[in-house]
């Protein structure tokens, strides 16, 4: 259900981006980590109903995920948690304890605009 | 055109706590987010810790609830001032929320200790920084010992845990030692509180203690833009 603060919080950054300047916005890359809980398909239907009547309209959210990392406190090793998978309890190595770090991240990494010049791309008014 | 952004998505939310951490230490309040699943105890926990507070030290609530004033009638009722918030659907409070709450809860004079009752959620509230100064997180004993292992975000970032309802182990399946497991495997600084806050109470003191001395934790600077 966060999802839909989530998208009004992608559009923020977007839109307040100085680049956008009433320009079209395609796509918009955004990074979350494996432990932010985002759910692409909720984000999507957010996303769709928000940007209506902006220059976001009509553009999508591609979301990379971050992993977290599971690092073992006895020999070191490390290995990568994704979102959905179980959590380890002891290192696969050496059956020590674990450390679980990141995967929290969730920011607007870049977005893609169409050519300032609407006469050259498939912008608004173009044919 | 590819255009670079590098920005947080919840960056005016992390704004606004920050200024409710200013506020709150200004006002000489520390501030307890609680965090649970519903029914976990939280209305029932921060009860049992306000009546346990050492003397000049103000208890005072807001309630989160996505419908209703029940949470607020019980701590109203119990003489601590009080004040709801009704979501209407959100799942989680925001900082901007709890500012507008602060101010409505009359002014103490003296120290105080805020507790904030977030919605009955294990998922959505771990995104959302309020400016608190310690995150609880509650478990209970008839949720089951697998719970840190299904929800790890919430935990990960618990600064304390608890396992309510501890009076119901032996008669319920729940493995204590897993329980701890799974939340190490998420945190490992965390201490974990036992407690039982209904009927013969159990835990309350020490969990007090720990409350009211802690320092808050050093945080990341910024985890949603992974520094």
């Amino acid at each position: 259900m966060h999802e839909a603060a989530i998208a009004r919080g992608i559009l923020d950054a977007v839109l307040a981006a100085p680049a956008v300047a009433g320009r079209r916005i395609t796509r918009v890359n955004v990074v979350a980590g494996a432990l932010a809980g985002i759910v692409g398909e909720s984000l999507d239907l957010f996303w769709a109903e928000l940007c209506r009547g902006t220059p976001a309209e009509g553009s999508e959210v591609r979301l990379s995920i971050a992993y977290a990392i599971l690092s073992c406190r006895s020999c070191g090793v490390k290995s990568e948690h994704r979102p959905g998978r179980t959590v380890e309890l002891a290192c696969a190595v050496c059956g020590g304890p674990l450390r679980l770090e990141g995967g929290r991240e969730l920011y607007v990494e870049s977005m893609e605009v169409e050519d300032a010049d609407p006469g050259q791309k498939s912008g608004p008014g173009a044919q | 055109m590819l255009i670079p952004v590098r920005k947080a998505v919840l960056a005016h939310n992390d704004a606004e706590a920050a200024e409710n951490a200013r506020l709150f230490e200004s006002r000489r309040v520390r501030v307890v987010n609680v965090m649970a699943s519903p029914g976990a105890g939280k209305t029932s926990l921060i009860l049992a810790v306000a009546r346990a507070l050492p003397e000049g030290l103000r208890p005072l609530v807001i309630e989160g609830d996505v419908a209703s004033s029940i949470d607020t009638e019980k701590v109203a009722a119990a003489g601590i001032p009080v004040h709801q918030i009704n979501t209407d659907g959100d799942c989680h409070l925001d900082a901007g929320s709890v500012r507008r709450a602060f101010e409505a809860l009359p002014a103490v004079s003296g120290p105080g200790l805020l507790f904030i009752e977030n919605i009955g959620n294990l998922i959505c509230p771990a995104e959302f920084d309020l400016g608190e100064d310690l995150r609880l997180v509650i478990a209970s004993v008839p949720e089951g010992d697998d719970k840190p292992r299904k929800y790890p975000a919430i935990f990960a970032l618990a600064d304390v845990v608890i396992l309510n309802k501890t009076d119901l182990l032996g008669h319920v399946e729940f493995d204590r030692a897993a329980f701890e497991a799974g939340i190490r495997a998420v945190n490992d600084r965390a201490p974990i509180f036992d407690v039982t806050c209904r009927g013969t109470t159990s835990g309350i003191g020490a969990l007090v203690s720990w409350l009211v001395t802690e320092p808050r934790p050093e945080r990341p600077d910024s985890p949603a833009m992974g520094t």
